[in-house]
């Protein structure tokens, strides 16, 4: 069962991972290719799709995107450009941003993407290798002396 | 409450890095500026086997940053073994150089990568198979190439009536990809210069004369359509010459960032991520990066980017 609103735009409902609902405008959710998909299978009819990768948190955050970028158009550029920064600075650290990358990757909202992944890109730039690892929490696998082979041999980009 | 949930919450957060798919890092890293990239190779083992060997990893980066591929120029000092004496058997590769003619060319093209396996750069893992597929030359023979796809292992012989010279040296060769023809070529610096068109039978056509011939013996590096090579310019110096792979014509010529200088050759690379890097015997190399493709610059916009010992 689908709702429609006075201006005759459809809704659809969103679920996440922990059973949050956000009712939303087709136009706003089909930003995702996911979700447009779905609809368009017509797995939509039921009423509430569910997303069982993303939760409310991330999830609320993804449908503000969403909802910016659906009613803007090409004019607004500069002012969608400076929106963005806004939003990406909002969301606050890598962690918050690695969640909302892994969101946009599951529901393909190419802009989405882009933007988060550019701007983890530019918090890694001009990071060390071990400032990178502590940031994402990754495990350091070389062995003392393939960390002295790859060190040796990428030596330049260290200076 | 608190501490425990912030205990909950690194756990999760540490299941989700090592769940983090490989597209997603992949996606991130090719966003980097190459030296960038080179730093993440130290990061852990996957990161480097994405950054150095993942043909897939290489066609996003120069998909996503197409303003991050450099020519780059590089004096190297002259080998001793050129100095002295012909060689007396044709080297199968030699170690001041990296051939990323093959690589560029099998990253400009949407279709599924081409390589051509005559050449091969120093100890890369990713060209251990393409240094296996070498085609080895008897004495006095005519040149035969071979053109291999390594990742189906499909392969075309040419061949063509281009000699050895009576040293047993061999010309350079190069292979390229230009777009606008969407056409792969054999480029010979033989005399004449020769060139050959895949795909078109076996016919081979000379480019005399070819208005700026390459200097030196390094090779050719190709990107944007057009190769890419140091000539001497008459009382003028040293200069980089860009020739069009589709019409074969040249497209512009600037001169080097610095004076020729002693005993240096001159080669130029194209470099994408980590793959860049050059081996040099453990002496120092200088590199510039033009920094706007085709710009007539000069000397003082091209910028000594990065001085480093191997």
């Amino acid at each position: 069962m689908s709702i429609t609103t006075e201006n005759n735009e459809k809704m659809i409902t969103l679920m996440s991972s922990d059973g949050e609902e956000f009712v939303v405008e087709e136009a706003v959710a089909a930003q995702s290719q996911t979700i447009k998909h779905l609809i368009e299978d017509g797995c939509s009819t039921e009423g509430s799709i569910p997303l069982p990768n993303v939760t409310g948190r991330v999830l609320s955050e993804v449908i503000q995107y969403c909802k910016k970028h659906s009613s803007s158009d090409d004019k607004e550029e500069k002012e969608l450009e400076a929106w963005d920064a806004e939003f990406v600075k909002a969301a606050d650290d890598h962690v918050a941003l690695t969640d909302l990358m892994m969101a946009a990757n599951f529901l393909d909202i190419k802009g989405l993407l882009d933007l988060v992944a550019q701007t983890l890109a530019n918090m890694i730039t001009g990071k060390s290798p071990e400032e990178v690892r502590r940031m994402w929490n990754i495990k350091n696998d070389f062995t003392p002396e393939e960390a002295e082979k790859v060190r040796k041999e990428n030596q330049w980009a260290f200076e | 409450t608190r501490r425990r949930r912030r205990n909950t919450e690194a756990v999760d957060f540490e299941e989700l890095i090592n769940d983090l798919p490989i597209e997603i890092i992949a996606n991130i890293l090719s966003r980097l500026p190459f030296k960038n990239i080179v730093r993440c190779k130290m990061v852990c083992n996957s990161w480097r086997h994405l950054i150095t060997s993942d043909p897939y990893f290489a066609k996003l980066h120069l998909s996503m940053t197409p303003q991050q591929q450099y020519l780059l120029f590089y004096p190297y000092p002259i080998p001793s073994r050129l100095r002295d004496k012909p060689q007396s058997r044709p080297p199968l590769y030699d170690k001041n150089m990296i051939d990323l003619s093959s690589t560029s060319t099998s990253v400009t093209t949407s279709s599924s990568p081409v390589v051509m396996t005559l050449e091969v750069g120093p100890k890369l893992g990713m060209r251990e198979r393409r240094r296996r597929a070498l085609y080895k030359m008897g004495p006095g023979s005519r040149l035969r190439f071979r053109v291999c796809n390594p990742i189906t292992g499909e392969y075309i012989v040419i061949e063509s009536s281009i000699k050895r010279a009576e040293d047993g040296s061999y010309p350079r060769m190069e292979f390229c990809y230009g777009p606008s023809s969407d056409q792969y070529k054999i480029m010979v610096w033989s005399k004449p210069v020769m060139i050959h068109t895949l795909g078109s039978s076996n016919l081979w056509r000379s480019l005399d004369p070819i208005p700026y011939p390459k200097s030196g013996s390094s090779k050719a590096a190709s990107l944007n359509g057009a190769l890419h090579w140091v000539c001497s310019v008459k009382h003028q110096g040293v200069h980089v010459c860009a020739f069009d792979i589709g019409d074969e014509a040249v497209r512009f010529v600037i001169p080097a960032p610095r004076p020729l200088r002693g005993d240096h050759l001159y080669g130029i690379i194209i470099t994408w991520g980590g793959q860049s890097y050059m081996r040099d015997g453990g002496k120092c190399v200088d590199i510039w990066v033009m920094k706007e493709y085709g710009e007539k610059e000069e000397e003082d916009q091209e910028e000594e980017m990065a001085r480093f010992w191997c």
